[in-house]
């Protein structure tokens, strides 16, 4: 019996082993060869300094993972997805679908969306220190996946306050008090506060430029160097259109139907001035993938502070997601995320 | 010694003598795997003479359950040859109701969390899906990274060291979140392995097994009182911690110890980490929109941001709740429930479909957009989780109240299958069953 439990346990560890081999190789590589400065965020002994950025969000988002249906996702559906689909049972009864009034069953709880409203606030400092707050003010009745179970997690239970300070995560309760407490290794933020403020002065010189000069901004990326493969396609409406290949880790390539060998590549559709993003897609050959769609909105608190006056960036308000994905048993679906922002902002001070 | 002094020794001989006689005496039958040693069983001994109580062992790997009971005979559980009270643990109390009709020395059954409808997760050990809900876990996170670094695209600047914060993220999941589902499949996968081999005793322990079938109509004429564990959320979190504590729970020292809890900090790191990665994958993608302005070919790399955090939140999602709903519906503690429900969902003010809208043909992406959240209601049949040890449903523990027959059913909350037995509310039924009359007629018949 001995013998039997140490078998099964060592073919258990060896596949969680090589699971963690590989994502530990992943990081290593990406972190050593990114020569990214990691640092023990003891950051209590160190001085602060001023606040350098402030980033804020207030964000309420719903999410589900649904059945592909021929009205809602016309769209996705291609002959080797609908193939796919109809060697499901449950997939084919919800492909014709019709009216969202019948009654029907819920195969898996993935179906039904959760609503969450969420509150953050980062702090990076002029040494690189950061801090942020996190706030699930999700109300509490809003999610009524919390009643299909007889026993669900109570409010004290709850993670709804996160805090990363003085190089320590601290989660607090609904009820305010702390469950859980670690010492979190921090990263400075030097490099990136560095490069941020390099870009952001660019991008202000750049569009200080464009006022001066007449050339637009499609003519000066046209001559820009553009990765291999990539295109540049203005539309009738004066929308930019990006295309450009994705590279995927092929050993645990997220994307893709199996057997496709087609590289995947992006679509970014960009208003005229180039300057926010209306629309974004990720396909594979003709077979579309992921499709996300923004609304902007006149909302002071979705424009960053360098960008308040009369340039035109500005963060989306609502932004609506489609993506193709497949289940265990390789059933297509849809992964819908749909999100408003309240508030979506960076303040700059420098 | 004079003649009086000896007539009084012999009356307190004889009344000791009647008096053991007299009392019934309890018998321990422990679960599956529990002959092994050291067993979390063993403890119960120390509290026990040869004459009011026996923890006894029995082969119960290889063994069906009728086999178990047959080997365990009146003269080897019963030299002395009292009335006797079975008291068994999971499997131990099939056995026991197995023993019933060939030892008329006993006298009652107590069983705690005993499948007596079967086990819905060793059919799903078995079968191998219920280490699903794990991979499950590791396949959305593995996702979520390889979206996360397919957008970063790392190792150029200036990417690189924008999504510094994202890198870090990634790397303190992996060391809580991705280990810590490691180890519950690594450590429920242990306690069950068992299972996952077909032997007589686990194909007797399948709901659809002859041995539950045949059980279904057996008459138990002794009083029966049957417990089952009722855990709260987080179950599969909670059996994990016991087992992964197995050692210090056989040590008779940690008897009234609980450890159930003990992996609820891995989740609560798990779940702060994904959240401080979602905030990450948000502060980044506000980030690089600069770099984005001066380079366009970053308007890409920050969707793909965009596109990791989803799956981020998905995790979340995951490890907060779907994981153990699935995890319940592995134990059988699911069921579909026609239920009306409203969620909400983001709803355009004007009908107009969503790619004209965006396409600048009816209005101009700088254009206020008005919207709102609007409560839709659905009917649907929905899988509801109910109430489960960790292990086991109540619904599979519970044995009808049939006519003629002694049978109480009692619910003990926050206890998980694999406390029962050795914690110290479980200890506290068993003695009032044996000591009081609290539970009305099924334990004054046990006294």
């Amino acid at each position: 019996m001995k013998k039997i439990n140490e078998y099964l346990t060592a073919i258990l560890e060896t596949q969680i082993n090589r699971l963690l081999l590989l994502v530990s190789v992943i990081f290593s590589l990406t972190l050593s060869s990114c020569n990214n400065n990691i640092l023990d965020n003891s950051n209590s002994k160190i001085e602060k300094g001023d606040v350098a950025i402030e980033i804020f969000s207030h964000i309420q988002s719903a999410n589900r993972t649904e059945f592909i249906n021929k009205n809602k996702h016309s769209d996705f559906i291609s002959d080797k997805v609908l193939s796919l689909v109809s060697s499901n049972k449950q997939a084919m009864m919800r492909l014709n679908k019709i009216g969202a009034n019948e009654i029907d069953t819920i195969v898996s709880l993935e179906e039904i969306p959760i609503y969450k409203e969420t509150i953050t606030a980062t702090k990076i400092y002029s040494s690189g220190i950061m801090e942020s707050e996190i706030q699930d003010v999700t109300p509490d009745d809003m999610n009524p996946i919390n009643s299909f179970t007889a026993n669900p997690l109570p409010i004290e239970s709850t993670i709804k306050k996160t805090i990363i300070e003085g190089g320590m995560i601290k989660s607090y309760s609904g009820i305010g008090e702390l469950i859980h407490s670690e010492s979190y290794v921090g990263q400075n933020m030097k490099q990136f506060l560095d490069t941020v403020k390099y870009y952001v002065a660019l991008s202000e010189e750049s569009q200080e430029k464009k006022q001066m000069n007449s050339e637009s901004q499609l003519n000066k990326i046209k001559k820009q160097k553009m990765p291999a493969g990539a295109k540049i396609i203005e539309l009738s409406n004066g929308n930019v259109v990006l295309e450009q290949f994705i590279e995927t880790n092929k050993n645990t390539a997220s994307f893709s139907i199996k057997g496709s060998s087609e590289r995947l590549r992006t679509r970014t559709e960009l208003n005229p001035e180039m300057t926010k993003t209306i629309k974004f897609e990720i396909l594979q050959g003709e077979q579309l993938f992921e499709r996300r769609t923004y609304f902007y909105s006149e909302n002071k608190l979705l424009k960053n502070s360098k960008y308040a006056v009369n340039l035109p960036n500005e963060n989306p308000e609502v932004v609506k997601s489609e993506v193709l994905v497949f289940n265990r048993q390789g059933v297509p679906m849809i992964k819908t995320t749909q999100e408003r922002y309240l508030r979506n902002q960076m303040i700059f001070h420098f | 010694m004079n003649q009086k002094k000896y007539m009084l020794l012999c009356l307190l001989v004889l009344v000791i003598i009647s008096s053991v006689n007299g009392q019934k005496k309890v018998v321990w039958l422990h679960g599956l795997q529990g002959d092994q040693t050291p067993s979390t069983w063993d403890m119960y001994q120390t509290h026990f003479t040869s004459t009011n109580g026996q923890v006894v062992k029995y082969a119960s790997v290889f063994n069906s359950v009728k086999s178990a009971a047959a080997s365990l005979t009146n003269e080897k559980i019963n030299p002395s040859n009292q009335d006797i009270i079975l008291v068994g643990h999971s499997m131990g109390g099939l056995v026991s109701r197995s023993m019933l009709p060939n030892n008329s020395k006993i006298k009652g059954l107590i069983s705690a969390g005993s499948p007596n409808q079967g086990s819905n997760l060793i059919a799903n050990a078995i079968n191998g899906k219920v280490f699903n809900v794990f991979e499950t876990g590791v396949s959305k996170s593995s996702v979520a990274i390889d979206k996360s670094l397919t957008a970063a695209v790392f190792c150029a600047p200036p990417v690189s060291t924008i999504a510094a914060p994202v890198a870090l993220g990634l790397n303190a999941f992996k060391n809580t979140a991705l280990v810590g589902l490691g180890v519950a499949k690594s450590v429920i996968g242990d306690a069950i392995s068992v299972y996952t081999t077909i032997t007589p005793c686990t194909q007797d322990l399948l709901p659809s097994s002859s041995y539950v079938k045949e059980s279904q109509s057996q008459y138990i004429n002794v009083p029966y009182l049957n417990i089952y564990g009722a855990e709260d959320y987080w179950q599969v979190v909670r059996i994990a911690g016991s087992f992964l504590n197995m050692d210090k729970v056989k040590k008779a020292e940690n008897m009234d110890v609980s450890y159930d809890e003990s992996c609820f900090p891995t989740m609560y790191s798990a779940l702060s980490i994904t959240s401080q990665i979602q905030t990450a994958h948000n502060d980044v993608y506000q980030a690089l929109v600069y770099p984005a302005i001066v380079m366009p070919w970053i308007w890409a790399t920050r969707e793909l941001v965009l596109s990791a955090r989803y799956d981020w939140d998905g995790v979340y999602r995951y490890l907060e709740t779907d994981m153990h709903n699935n995890f319940a519906s592995m134990v059988g503690a699911n069921a579909y429930e026609l239920r009306s429900y409203c969620v909400e969902e983001w709803v355009e003010d004007d009908n107009l479909p969503l790619l004209e809208r965006v396409s600048g043909k009816i209005i101009s992406p700088s254009q206020p957009t008005t919207g709102h959240w609007e409560r839709v209601c659905h009917t649907s049949y929905v899988p509801v989780t109910l109430e489960h040890d960790g292990i086991l449903t109540s619904k599979a523990v519970i044995v009808p109240e049939s006519k003629g027959m002694k049978i109480m059913n009692v619910r003990v909350p926050h206890v998980n299958h694999q406390e029962m037995g050795n914690q110290i509310e479980m200890r506290k039924i068993f003695e009032k069953a044996y000591n009081s009359d609290q539970y009305g007629q099924i334990f004054n018949l046990l006294k």
